[in-house]
């Protein structure tokens, strides 16, 4: 090979790594990103079973049923009326309550509208509701009633 | 009066490094040394002028002065002395203030060690080091004040949040932004050297040993700060490719890129241009961070653009920094000359390899961390990029280099037989395999996958082992003269194998949890019994405990193997009594390298409770390999020749260079450098020595 | 010192000794060693070619250097922290706080409070925290502690007028029906009572009954010491309540300038008792951009930034933020040098 050849070889392989990248990661957007509903949002715009998402806003009061062993279930509602039933296995994290703001990430069962969730986080900024819950939330005008519930967090 | 004297210092500071900021760099374009030499001088005034305002703030949190809006929004009076020194910086005001100390000490430091350097350079690398102080100076002061007063201080403080009162969160911040601070040495270098438009392989001797420094705090950093997510969250996890950790990460994955790419302009003089361009990235991406963490901005985007003040004041300082500096380097860099040639089969090409891989893994997590937030200024969409991305993105991509490490210390400079390495890496690589496959059965379970990442953390650690086994000759010469070629061999060729075996020791206990770790969950009533990773773990029940600020509700385990008992464990749920706060804590029973960890969830309705149960094996793998790479940059870090010209050394190299004995005798001007004929033939089994990996 | 060249040669110099000893050990073959010393002293030789002018040490010119630092750093310091710092205020260390708590009001509250907490049914403890609630504005809690002390030691002119302001600040500065009657008991216990007699007074106005309001006025006027503190106010809401037909209430109020000409007492007597005045108005009809911009302007002048705050809070939500009077309110309060931060906390 001349030295020509080589330096294109050379630089051809960095490109072509680089190209395998980008395909990559265009890839796993598409695989693993998941879009941000609340309970309304679903009700306009529902959301094929199968395609994963994060469903947010506030557990519904009362709606906690613990199943076996570990499996419970409960309702995701953002106070427009609209709920979501949701099913889950495993541990609640600490700070999982009905009444606060709650995000799960899954994927809705065919047939039945039963959200299964993998996981569901109550990880929570200062003001004790996940962001993207308080955000829409806000949106949606409820933000004040939400912040009303909550002890005052200063003195 | 003390809490004002250390506001007003603050303020001086800032004159002092405006002073610094402009009068060396005139200096340096007229080349006038009484105007380079306020440098120094300047830069040791601007430290301790920092560190008696971070003295006094210290002072005002350990005292519990609350007419400091600071000390009483994140101190209380009875907390204990340890928490009120960390709650210094654990707080936003404090923090940046940590952030300054530890740049203004690197700006000391290099004014300090840096009397080997040209004089015009040095004047130009504090003048940076001094603009960067400057803006984050004028930050603090103007949005991020620690020193506001309160006129009728209140009698109680309202005390640190109850997750950051914890030793591990009290030492990572300080290392983890002596490591990111620490790529400002290299950037301000970068800048320097563009000012002056001149730039050749001494620059990356000079630039290394500080890419050194900040690599093995960050290194440090990052691994204190996965330890602590994992035993003081409670869910088990290690990493979370969280936004935040994130931040931390890509410095690193840059400036592990840097540390390589110095190496090759150091003994080849090549890559200089995109040395000097990985220099001014990696610290831009210190400083993306410092503005992802600090504005507000992975809250909430709308949090950030309601309170924009602080946000928008990094964000400025982000832009002028890293647009100035490469629209110099745009400006500037055409102007250089370029390096020296390699055949894609060398040390070099290895290199090279290391940094396409490293830059393009960083790229991925770049994109992975800013996608949603860019996509929700943009169409206002909120989407999550979880762990799932980043595994497929980056874990994938990382395999080439795993596989890639062991050949590049192997290999030759300038032209490197590919054959050659393979064969002595025969060895190192069938000794993984085996290994690996026995590791795999031992544990009985995991796909095939899980066998070659196995294989591709041990082939990293033998990989090591075999660089320097053949570098000293091991089988080929006597024993006495292997202990000597191994007295020999540059501490940096230690720190090399070091790094890379740890990075080999993290990958294993990576695998090794991700594919071996088991995870039970199930409802427990004292005296159930649960089995996992060979273990019987007994609940013993649930009972009251209480801390001097928290309440504990506590679930006793005995743990048994073949019905021998050994070890006692408890988890709790915690509440603090300030906060109202649950938390959980887990209880982690440490087996070799291995650990068993506990998590409490919540009770059934008919009293029974929700026990989480992980066998986590060779986990601490990942902590290990990871304190052995900082290790091994610190055995680097000592090697004598990256003091050369340091002011000890100096008065001995002035008496040995004028009888210029033995291996100075090289004729300088007479003996014509580009005549030397280079040898065609070529000896795969010598590397040049010294390479720092 | 080292110049460029030199530093540079150092470097060259020392690959070439490590060269050389990695020859000798071993460790690197005669081939590879040859090119390698190759390159290192080619670079060697390079940097060993004297590059750009020769550094040089000026004398001269430093005097003027030297000169613009010393001006520039007390300039830029001095000036910049009398802006941001707060050059009057001592450290106040805790346990220097708790070894002579005299004047610091938070820390004689906390004392209190820790001892009721002990001893809940001490009136004692109750009567001297209420007053300092009052006066730190945690107006629930002064209500609560007048009521325990009433309870406990039994009526008594200052607890019931305090317990009035209490409910008086609860209503924001509405004379209420339990407030009157709170008041009525303190004048019966005390009938030379002004403190009293001046808000009964301010209820009649408050009714709209400004005859009655400017006769009860008159009488405290009357029954009051030439040199009474609050004679000024009392004299202001007469002319006030005579003159209320006749001209707008802006013009007959003190403004800020009319203050300055009084006593620090009297000032703040005059604006406190504006303040209540006009915030009984507002609450009755808050659509009044003046007046509100008036409110806030007098409790950042009683530097009381919080209710400064509170009332561009309630201005606002009045107003509605949005609309141009809403900005004008914001613009005011800006001048006042009151932040967003403020109003949102």
């Amino acid at each position: 090979m001349t030295r020509k050849q080589k330096r294109l070889t050379v630089i051809g392989a960095g490109v072509s790594f680089i190209i395998a990248a980008v395909l990559l990661i265009m890839f796993a957007f598409n695989e693993s990103v998941a879009y941000f509903y609340l309970p309304a949002d679903l009700a306009t715009n529902p959301v094929p079973a199968g395609t994963r998402i994060r469903l947010g806003g506030l557990v519904g009061e009362g709606s906690v049923v613990r199943g076996n062993g570990t499996t419970v279930q409960f309702s995701v509602t953002d106070g427009t009326g609209q709920n979501v039933k949701v099913r889950y296995t495993g541990i609640l994290p600490d700070l999982f309550r009905e009444g606060q703001g709650v995000v799960t990430e899954g994927t809705f069962e065919s047939g039945n509208h039963e959200f299964i969730a993998d996981t569901v986080l109550a990880k929570h900024d200062e003001k004790y509701l996940p962001r993207d819950v308080a955000e829409k939330l806000k949106e949606q005008g409820l933000w004040q009633q939400v912040q009303a519930d909550r002890p005052e967090t200063r003195k | 009066m003390i809490i004002e004297i250390g506001h007003y210092t603050l303020v001086l500071a800032l004159a002092a490094s405006v002073i610094v900021s402009i009068v060396p760099a005139v200096g340096a374009r007229k080349r006038d040394l009484s105007f380079m030499d306020v440098a120094p001088i300047g830069s040791i005034v601007l430290f301790i002028l920092v560190a008696f305002s971070f003295g006094v703030l210290t002072y005002a949190h350990v005292v519990s002065d609350f007419s400091v809006r600071n000390v009483w929004e994140n101190s209380h009076s009875l907390m204990p002395l340890a928490y009120k020194y960390s709650g210094v910086w654990g707080n936003h005001e404090g923090s940046m203030m940590l952030w300054l100390l530890i740049l203004t000490f690197f700006s000391a430091m290099v004014a300090t060690f840096g009397s080997n350097l040209p004089d015009t350079l040095r004047a130009n690398v504090l003048s940076v080091q001094a603009w960067i102080s400057a803006a984050f100076i004028l930050f603090i002061l103007l949005t991020s004040n620690p020193f506001i007063r309160i006129a009728m201080p209140p009698a109680e403080g309202r005390e640190l949040n109850p997750v950051l009162q914890d030793v591990g969160l009290a030492i990572h911040p300080p290392l983890l932004y002596l490591g990111y601070v620490g790529f400002s040495v290299c950037f301000s270098f970068a800048v320097a050297a563009l000012m002056e438009g001149r730039i050749d392989a001494a620059w990356a001797r000079w630039v290394r040993p500080w890419t050194l420094a900040a690599w093995t705090f960050l290194t440090l950093g990052i691994a204190m700060g996965s330890y602590w997510a994992y035993y003081e969250l409670g869910w088990g996890g290690w990493w979370f490719w969280d936004p935040v950790e994130n931040a931390s990460f890509m410095p690193w994955l840059a400036g592990t890129a840097l540390l390589h790419s110095a190496v090759v302009m150091e003994k080849r003089e090549a890559l200089k241009i995109w040395t000097l361009l990985l220099a001014i990235l990696t610290f831009s991406l210190s400083l993306l961070g410092t503005f992802l963490v600090r504005s507000g901005v992975l809250t909430s985007v709308h949090a950030f653009a309601s309170d924009p003040t602080r946000g928008t004041f990094i964000l400025v300082i982000l832009l002028t920094f890293v647009g100035g500096s490469l629209s110099l380097f745009a400006f500037r860099a055409p102007g250089l000359t370029a390096g020296g040639l390699f055949a894609p089969i060398s040390r070099e090409g290895a290199l090279v390899v290391n940094n396409l891989i490293l830059t393009v893994c960083c790229g991925t997590v770049l994109t992975g961390t800013l996608y949603p937030l860019v996509l929700e200024i943009l169409t206002g969409d909120k989407i999550s990029v979880g762990a799932p991305f980043f595994n497929m993105t980056f874990g994938l991509l990382m395999v080439p280099l795993l596989l890639a490490v062991p050949f590049g210390p192997l290999l030759a400079w300038k032209r490197g037989d590919l054959l050659g390495v393979l064969q002595r890496l025969y060895g190192a690589a069938a000794l993984a395999l085996l290994l690996a496959l026995a590791i795999f059965y031992a544990e009985h379970r995991g796909p095939v996958l899980s066998v070659l990442g196995l294989a591709a953390g041990l082939f990293l650690v033998f990989g090591a082992v075999a660089d320097l086994w053949f570098r000293a000759g091991v089988g080929k010469v006597a024993a006495p003269v292997v202990l000597r070629r191994l007295k020999g061999l540059p501490r940096s060729a230690f720190g090399t194998a070091l790094a890379h075996a740890g990075l080999g020791i993290t990958v294993i206990g990576i695998v090794a949890v991700s594919t071996f770790a088991t995870e039970r969950m199930v409802e427990m009533r004292p005296g159930a019994t649960v089995e996992t990773g060979g273990y019987t773990i007994e609940f013993q029940g649930m009972s009251d405990a209480a801390g001097p600020n928290f309440k504990d509700d506590r679930g006793s385990f005995i743990v048994q193997e073949d019905g021998e008992d050994v070890a006692d464990v408890w988890s709790s749920k915690r509440v603090y009594n300030a906060h109202q706060m649950p938390t959980t804590e887990a209880g982690i029973v440490t087996f070799g390298l291995s650990q068993l960890y506990i998590s409490l969830g919540d009770f059934t309705h008919d009293g029974a409770i929700v026990v989480r149960i992980w066998w986590k094996p060779f986990i601490l793998c990942i902590w290990f390999g990871a304190i052995v790479m900082a290790v091994g940059g610190i055995v680097s870090l000592s090697d004598r020749r990256l003091r050369v010209g340091a002011p000890t050394r100096r008065a001995k190299l002035a008496k040995a260079t004028t009888p210029i004995a033995g291996p100075l005798a090289f004729p300088l001007p007479g003996g014509d450098p580009e005549g030397v004929r280079i040898s065609s033939r070529f000896a795969p089994d010598q590397g040049l020595p010294g390479a720092l990996g | 010192m080292a110049g460029s060249q030199t530093s540079a040669a150092l470097v060259y110099r020392d690959q070439l000794t490590e060269l050389d000893r990695d020859a000798r050990s071993g460790h690197l073959a005669a081939a590879e060693f040859e090119y390698a010393r190759a390159e290192a002293a080619r670079r060697l030789f390079k940097a060993t070619e004297s590059i750009g002018p020769p550094i040089i040490v000026s004398s001269s010119r430093n005097i003027f250097v030297s000169l613009a630092i010393v001006a520039f750093v007390p300039l830029l310091s001095i000036g910049l922290y009398v802006k941001l710092g707060s050059p009057d205020m001592l450290s106040r260390p805790l346990e220097a706080r708790l070894e002579s708590p005299e004047d610091d009001l938070l820390i004689l509250v906390d004392r209190a409070e820790s001892h009721l907490r002990q001893q809940p049914n001490d009136g004692l403890g109750w009567d001297v925290l209420a007053p300092m609630y009052l006066k730190m504005g945690r107006i629930p809690d002064a209500e609560t502690a007048y009521r325990n002390a009433l309870r406990l030691l039994g009526s008594s002119p200052i607890r019931l007028d305090g317990l009035a302001e209490a409910l008086m600040a609860t209503s924001r500065g509405v004379v209420t029906e339990e407030a009157r009657t709170t008041l009525q008991q303190s004048v019966a216990l005390e009938p030379d009572n002004a403190h009293a007699q001046f808000y009964l007074a301010l209820a009649l106005e408050q009714e709209g009954r400004r005859l009655d309001a400017t006769k009860a006025f008159e009488g405290i006027a009357a029954g009051s010491p030439s040199d009474a503190p609050w004679l000024p106010l009392v004299k202001l809401h007469i002319a006030k309540n005579k003159e209320i037909e006749v001209a707008p209430i802006r013009d007959t109020e003190p403004t800020l300038d009319h203050l300055e000409s009084a006593n620090p007492d009297e000032q703040n007597a005059m604006i406190r008792g504006m303040v209540a005045n006009l915030e009984s108005k507002l609450s009755a009809d808050p659509d009044n951009l003046n007046g509100w911009i008036r409110l806030v302007r007098a409790f950042v002048v009683l530097k009381e930034r919080a209710r400064a705050a509170g009332a561009m809070k309630r201005g606002l939500f009045a107003l509605s933020p949005s609309s141009e009077r809403g900005r004008q309110l914001i613009a005011e309060a800006r001048k006042l040098g009151l932040t967003t931060r403020d109003m949102v906390e």
